[in-house]
């Protein structure tokens, strides 16, 4: 099967009239690549998915699929794969009825269906079910029919709107890496709709996060954790402290920066022009300490702050700590790792700080922290 | 909780359900008595066993002419009825326009209105276009009684029927119709089966609408029947009223048989 690449362009639905939910978005999956649309819900994650396939008709923008433009086709002429959260199983025909439907639609033989449907079905692992009805199946097995029933027709790409969102979380990570396995192997373009980061993290290439129908970034997961371009997507993906801060003085990309409490920060990589800006910290970045006597004070990139509260985490503590002027700070720490000294209990005085590398900047909205 | 109820409220619950049962049943089961009584006029109890009622009721030309009648009008009011009553149904569950709930609630009117009045209403509209194909009246004013029980059990029905279903054979490449064919009514027959029988029920055993419209050439059953209890009360009357229970029982029994396989395929 051959991948192809797909491109979205300036592509917006309007709903009633009125309602923009999603608004003029651009991006580009590469061939064989799979990529996440992550965002809370309701921001339009969905609504892009479906005018991929069809069931949708953008208001405006183009669907360009292989080089070839294809928003006036009609859905049954896209051939595209697609996964529901509901599975969307016929609940009147057998597990390999299922399977066969688009190959029906596409006049193949009964033989060559039958061969097709038989190594459909040994892909995902079911082939053993081929007689059942779809309601004597678990969850997961049905998302695999689903799958299997999807790719049987050799689409030209795989939508997934959340498909496994219906499981719990154990069968959620399996199929998370099976459906990513198969991804790879086939070399099938995936658009792959979830709400949820780590199944994002854990299956893209390449992740674009949505806000209220706008695109907020599109990068790899590991640019979207380290370098989130927008306060939102810091706070979105994985959980982040931020600091409002001013600029010192800077040296290129070297800045010498103070919060709004009085903070002074080291920044290495001052990405930004303007003078006051906002500085995320990942909470696994922050080291917390209790208070000694031979405190270094006044150093940049360290504050006191009291405990609040200790959340165990299996392998992680999460220490919940406030500032004092009120600041509120997360912090997480491996429970496993040697020579932190001791563990700080709730109503310690504690000594945070971090690495100058650690501050991120991003630019100050006016609104609120969505974290 | 078990569902289950022992000791005194059981019985009470069985000799109530027993009750309405035997209220129901009973003037049925009369009437069929009373067809087999040998005697020359209605009396309880019978005076004697004959099948000659029978013999002589089906050698009424009268008779038999307005059961054809009766049950070609049923057939063809119920195709009618599925004809208009399944899209308009698709439309209220799926569309999406300005007032599907009031489309909804007119459709569905005539189950409140008292088809007396429809009929009278719908003599005086066929009087002044002119209308005078009495045949075709009865079948239009059938219709306009019998579609809404249709759109009732296919909208719930339809409204069953995951709307992923769709999408998922639109996006394997199926055209609307397939759709509908492969997916939506294999769903649905159900809910179009019971819809059928009721068309065909009400249709069959019609007099308030078929009274304002019939005339002496085009007479439902019914009606025919009606005039019979005013010019002689024999036990003729009763034998045609068992044989109408009779059919329409063959009738339901049939399409209950064809709807009570499909589910059982669907399973
Ligand atoms: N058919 C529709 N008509 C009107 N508004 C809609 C329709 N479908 C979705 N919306 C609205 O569009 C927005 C985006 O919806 P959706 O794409 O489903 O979001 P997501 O999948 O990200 O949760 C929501 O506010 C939703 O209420
Ligand atoms: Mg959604």
């Amino acid at each position: 099967m051959e991948s192809v690449e797909v491109r979205l362009e300036h592509l917006t639905k309007e709903y009633n009239n009125s309602f923009v939910a999603v608004d003029n978005v651009t991006l580009t999956v590469g061939a064989g690549e799979l990529l996440a649309l992550l965002g809370p819900s309701g921001c339009g994650k969905t609504t892009c998915l479906r005018m991929i396939a069809g069931l949708v008709d953008p208001t405006s923008g183009e669907i360009v699929i292989g080089g070839k433009p294809i928003t006036k086709t009609p859905v049954h002429r896209r051939n595209m794969g697609m996964l529901f959260q509901n599975y969307a199983l016929f609940p009147h025909m057998t597990v390999a009825e299922n399977v066969a439907f688009g190959l029906e639609m596409r006049k193949f033989s009964r033989s060559e269906r039958e061969d097709k449907v038989r190594k459909a079905l040994d892909l995902v692992k079911l082939g053993h079910l081929a007689d059942r009805i779809p309601s004597q199946l678990s969850g997961g097995q049905q998302q695999r029919v689903a799958l299997a029933r999807a790719l049987v027709i050799e689409p030209s790409m795989l939508l997934l709107d959340e498909p496994l969102g219906a499981l719990d979380k154990s069968l959620r990570e399996q199929m998370q890496l099976e459906i990513r396995h198969l991804q790879q192997r086939l070399g099938l373009t995936t658009i792959m709709v979830t709400h949820d980061q780590d199944e994002a993290l854990t299956m893209a290439d390449q992740i674009a996060v949505m806000r209220a129908g706008q695109m907020e970034q599109i990068a790899s997961a590991t640019e979207i954790y380290q370098r989130p371009a927008t306060q939102f997507v810091a706070g979105f993906i994985g959980a982040s402290n931020f600091f409002e801060a001013e600029e010192v003085s800077r040296d290129g990309r070297r800045a010498q920066l103070v919060t709004t409490s009085g903070i002074p920060l080291d920044v290495t990589n001052m990405r930004l022009v303007t003078k006051r800006v906002m500085v995320t910290i990942r909470p696994e970045a922050i080291t917390v300490r209790p208070l000694g006597a031979e405190d270094p004070v006044a150093a940049p990139n360290t504050a006191v702050a009291v405990v609040e509260q200790v959340v165990y985490r299996g392998f992680m503590l999460h220490y919940y700590l406030r500032m004092d002027d009120g600041t509120e700070v997360i912090a997480y720490r491996q429970t496993q790792t040697e020579g932190w000294g001791p563990v700080s209990a709730v109503g310690d005085r504690v000594r945070i700080s971090w690495d100058a590398d650690s501050n991120h900047v991003v630019p100050l909205v006016a609104e609120a922290a969505a974290a | 909780m078990s569902g289950k109820l022992t000791g005194t409220s059981a019985v009470m619950l069985y000799l109530i359900t027993a009750g309405m049962m035997a209220f129901v049943l009973c003037p049925i089961v009369l009437i069929v008595i009373i067809s087999f009584s040998d005697g020359y006029f209605v009396s309880f109890p019978p005076t004697g066993f004959t099948t000659s009622w029978y013999v002589s009721v089906f050698q009424n030309p009268e008779f038999t002419g307005a059961l054809l009648f009766s049950f070609v009008l049923a057939v063809g009011t119920t195709l009618l009825s599925l004809l208009l009553g399944v899209p308009a149904a698709f439309a209220i569950v799926r569309g999406n326009f300005p007032g599907r709930a009031l489309c909804k609630g007119l459709l569905l009117s005539p189950l409140i209105f008292p088809v007396l009045i429809t009929g009278l209403a719908l003599l005086q509209l066929f009087s002044s276009y002119g209308w005078s194909t009495v045949k075709l009246n009865l079948l239009i004013a059938h219709t306009v009684v019998t579609s809404p029980y249709v759109i009732r059990t296919v909208l719930t029905s339809l409204e069953l029927v995951n709307p992923s279903l769709e999408e998922a054979a639109r996006t394997l490449g199926a055209t609307r119709w397939q759709t509908f064919r492969r997916v939506i009514f294999p769903q649905i027959a159900p809910g179009i089966a019971s819809g059928a029988i009721f068309c065909f029920m009400v249709s069959f055993d019609n007099y308030p609408v078929s009274m304002w419209l019939a005339d002496s050439a085009n007479t439902p059953v019914p009606v025919v029947l009606y005039r019979q209890i005013g010019t002689v009360f024999d036990p003729s009357v009763a034998t045609m009223s068992s044989i109408i229970i009779g059919l329409s029982a063959v009738v339901v029994l049939a399409l209950d048989r064809m709807v009570g396989l499909r589910r059982a395929m669907a399973m």
